[in-house]
């Protein structure tokens, strides 16, 4: 259980990014985050793993306290909370596996980072994170030679070597053309059925929010405006969400 | 032309719309700005002092085609000349009696005519077999041996020749000489020599002069003085580099607390380093100079780290208790120590048993030796520095422990007190510095004054930052390392090398560490720029991972920066060759000492042959470098 209480961020240039959001999101659940761009769907998923530090409010994940949490335990909370990002960020000149393997790094000692080494084992995991999305004979290759979708499931099996129990997804179809984007979205379908990930996920297009997401939220200026079913999202509450004069388009 | 067309048309109309008002005082403007640059250039021609006088100037102009000319003829090549004496022995004046010389052996002979005379007469030389068309000088020399010059003259087609000369004033009681030197051209590559040699005739064989030797042995100096520099200079520059980029300094914030014992941490780690540097090198030097045994201590040593620091820095979340991780992490740094210190040990006894073997490739056993022996030299320095880092870490950490378990009054309380420590301790390290610049022996004013003012100062600072968060140390560092590399890359490396020959003497010793320092400032600044335009977005991919610090620069940093940090490498090379060429002139080494010399001396052909040395060194430099940045970037 994810719990979201009274969460508020404000920059430091007094911009204000989310005011008193609350909400919960259950093991294994599905949640679609939408929102206008700008509305506060990435502070919001980037305060859940403190690569943001929220200005107020308490973020408790399986009865732990986030955003109390010193470093070394933020790392250690970091590990098992994948984060897939719009544009993948991905290290483009170094092959696909470091990429990949680099999502061990919370599980490797701070020590070997400089030797530049991983565990065999953890070469054999992350070929078999490859072939699980796709990519078999792809390890030695740069990442910069691979295709938006490729990079993208890149992307996830990084967020997959940490053996996740939550994935954080920012957009992460924003990027690539709607054929592409229900593939990715399949991909992260599966790793919450099959796996039981919980899997937090911020969504433009309607369609895909009805199509993937069990619950929704919808953030308007940093304002938690809605909080159900994807089914409940009538044309009034879509145009509460995007605005009066937003045109539905999927 | 159709867009130039439209662009016109288009702002044509914007011009006319403005005000009549307007476009007049814009003319003004650009009236009053074209007469300030008239100045300005009228200022500047004449404080560089333009002539065109000096120009024009006949004489000036023949010493400028002199120059060109030597120039134009390097002085690379010489051929070898062979001259034969012939002497014929001769009295002035004649004594009583008459003389008569024995007459010249061999196949070219000559006879002076009369064969004894008075001081100054004229006398009549004649030869015969020489060498056909050859420059033939005729001496006369006193019982001293300088030879006086009494003519020169060029043999006929036959190789015979016939001069009157004027004899020197010498007169003597002893039998004196004429002679007479027939020599060879010395010859140039458009008039090759031929001479008989046992098997025909052969060219004579040209060979490198002198100065194209020297030339070479410099130039190779000065390509090696460069690449020296810019490897220390770059091994140095790439850890500053991080410390001078915004992007990753920025976010480096630290409660007072923290902050204060980390700072704390450092004098009792230099302390504690320079100690145990010492008494590690004292434990090592009780061994036997056996270079097997310093190399099997050298390797036992370093198994042993890398059994402990598994333990000292483990996985996250692991259950390594902490008293087990400081124990061995302070176990780890002590046998670390003496790991070192025996492979110094071995490089100078391996290094030097090598250079006795290796013959003429002993220099690379006397490098190893020399490698041992800075790293020796070094040693204090390393060790202090590094465990003051790894103080100032555990300060840190402490510090961070500390003030997440007391709160309120209590923490602010150790805030100003851990401020107050830090701030004497840094003020005392100024006043040291203060101190031994302007030698000052007065310690109530290097160390009490300073310590109390710092305490002050970093008691107020803690105490702002118990009320406005964490203390942005991080750009606090940044703003240090950029104001430091702007005013080093500020100093010209002529002008450090001026400081540096003061230092370590004249030579390619003292040019190779002025250009180093020049590099580290420089290369620091370019390599940061390089670090701040990274893709951010990796950074905190890898942050989100759970990795520390450390593995996010390894991991998401490092790879972007890797190619650019490559072409700058090569880039300062090719700018170090060029700088090194005429580093000499201050006495840095390299071929601008000959270069100045022979200048200096007119000698113009010499210092063409360095002139052209150095052209073709730095276009090669300038080709090979470009060729190699292409690939990497």
């Amino acid at each position: 259980m994810l719990q979201v209480e009274n969460l508020t961020k404000v920059y430091d240039d007094g911009t204000v990014a989310l005011r008193d959001v609350s909400f919960e999101v259950a093991e294994g659940q599905f949640l679609a985050i939408i929102g206008l761009s700008g509305s506060g769907k990435s502070t919001l998923l980037r305060c859940i793993n403190r690569l943001i530090d929220p200005t107020e409010g308490r973020i408790v994940w399986k009865g732990e306290d986030i955003t109390a949490a010193s470093e070394e335990e933020m790392r250690r909370i970091r590990r098992r909370i994948g984060m897939v990002f719009q544009n993948f960020n991905l290290v483009h000149r170094s092959r696909v596996i470091t990429n990949v393997l680099a999502g061990r790094l919370g599980y490797t000692s701070p020590a070997l980072a400089l030797a530049n080494r991983f565990s065999r084992s953890d070469r054999e995991r992350a070929l078999a994170q490859l072939a699980r999305f796709g990519l078999e004979g792809k390890e030695q290759n740069r990442t910069e030679e691979l295709s938006g979708g490729q990079q993208q499931r890149v992307g996830i099996a990084r967020a997959m070597m940490q053996d996740p129990e939550m994935i954080l997804a920012d957009e992460p179809v924003a990027s690539l053309d709607p054929v592409l984007a229900h593939s990715i979205m399949q991909y992260l379908e599966d790793i919450n059925r099959s796996d039981g990930v919980t899997v937090l996920c911020s969504l433009h297009f309607l369609d895909l929010v009805h199509r993937y997401g069990q619950r929704v939220i919808a953030l308007n200026e940093g304002r938690l405006v809605f909080e159900g079913l994807p089914s409940e999202i009538d044309d009034a509450m879509f145009k509460d969400i995007y605005g009066q004069e937003a045109e539905r388009v999927g | 032309m159709a867009d130039l067309d439209t662009s016109a048309e288009e702002t044509e109309p914007g011009i006319s719309e403005q005000p009549p008002k307007r476009r007049r005082l814009r003319s003004l403007w650009i009236f009053l700005g074209l007469l300030a640059g008239f100045v300005i250039y009228a200022y500047g021609f004449q404080v560089t002092e333009v002539s065109l006088d000096k120009i024009t100037d006949e004489t000036r102009q023949t010493q400028l085609f002199r120059v060109i000319r030597a120039l134009a003829q390097p002085d690379l090549i010489t051929y070898e000349v062979e001259s034969t004496d012939i002497d014929l022995d001769y009295m002035i004046p004649c004594p009583a009696g008459g003389f008569e010389a024995e007459p010249v052996q061999g196949e070219a002979i000559f006879t002076v005519d009369p064969p004894c005379a008075e001081p100054r007469e004229v006398v009549t030389i004649t030869g015969s077999g020489f060498r056909a068309n050859d420059n033939v000088q005729v001496f006369f020399v006193p019982p001293n041996g300088t030879e006086l010059r009494l003519a020169n003259v060029r043999t006929d087609p036959e190789g015979s020749f016939q001069v009157d000369a004027r004899l020197s004033n010498r007169p003597d009681t002893e039998i004196q000489t004429v002679r007479v030197k027939s020599r060879l051209n010395a010859g140039s590559i458009f008039s090759p020599v031929y001479v008989e040699g046992e098997n025909g005739e052969m060219l004579r064989s040209p060979r490198w002069s002198e100065n194209a030797v020297q030339t070479l042995d410099l130039i190779i100096e000065t390509v090696f003085l460069a690449l020296l520099a810019t490897t220390l200079g770059t091994l140095i520059a790439i850890p500053l580099s991080f410390f001078a980029a915004r992007n990753l300094m920025r976010d480096v914030r630290m409660p007072a607390l923290q902050l204060g014992l980390a700072i704390a941490g450092i004098p009792i780690g230099l302390y504690i380093g320079l100690l145990v540097s010492r008494e590690s090198r004292r434990l090592i030097e009780t061994l036997p100079d056996s270079a097997l045994l310093q190399a099997a201590v050298a390797l036992a040593a370093g198994a042993v780290v890398a059994r402990l620091i598994p333990i000292a820095v483990p996985v996250p979340g692991s259950n390594v208790t902490r008293t087990a991780r400081i124990g061995a992490g302070i176990a780890a740094a002590l046998v670390g120590l003496i790991a070192a210190q025996a492979l110094v040990r071995f490089s100078q006894i391996g290094g030097a048993w090598a250079a006795a073997r290796l013959g003429v490739f002993d220099f690379i056993g006397q490098f190893v030796v020399l490698l041992g022996q800075i790293l020796g030299a070094a040693f204090d320095a390393f060790a202090a520095i590094g465990l003051a880092g790894v103080l100032a870490y555990l300060g840190s950490r402490f510090g961070y422990r500390l003030g997440r378990r007391v709160s309120g009054g209590l923490n602010r309380a150790l805030s100003i007190l851990a401020g107050a420590l830090a701030g004497a301790l840094l003020a005392m390290a100024v006043g040291q510095v203060v101190a031994w610049l302007y030698q000052i022996v007065d310690r109530q004013s290097t160390v009490v004054i300073p310590a109390v003012v710092g305490a002050v100062l970093g008691a107020v600072l803690a105490w702002r930052s118990s009320q406005r968060g964490p203390i942005g140390i991080g750009l606090a560092v940044y703003y240090t390392a950029r104001t430091v590399f702007n005013a080093l890359r500020s100093i010209e490396a002529l002008v450090l090398a001026l400081v540096f020959v003061i230092w370590v003497g004249l030579g390619p010793f003292a040019g190779a560490l002025a250009l180093a320092l020049h590099t580290i400032a420089a290369n620091a600044k370019l390599y940061s720029e390089q670090v701040e335009s990274i893709n951010a977005g990796p950074v905190e991919a890898v942050r989100a991972t759970g990795a520390t610090r450390l593995q996010t620069v390894v991991y998401a940093v490092v790879p972007q920066i890797v190619a650019p940090y490559i072409s700058f490498t090569m880039y300062r090379w090719d700018i170090n060759v060029r700088f090194s060429t005429i580093i000499g002139f201050v006495g840095g080494g390299g071929i601008g000492f000959l270069l100045q010399q022979n200048i200096g001396l007119l000698n113009y052909r010499a210092a063409a042959a360095q002139m052209l040395a150095i052209a073709i060194v730095v276009a090669t430099m300038d080709w090979a470098s470009s060729r190699l940045r292409e690939r990497f970037v």
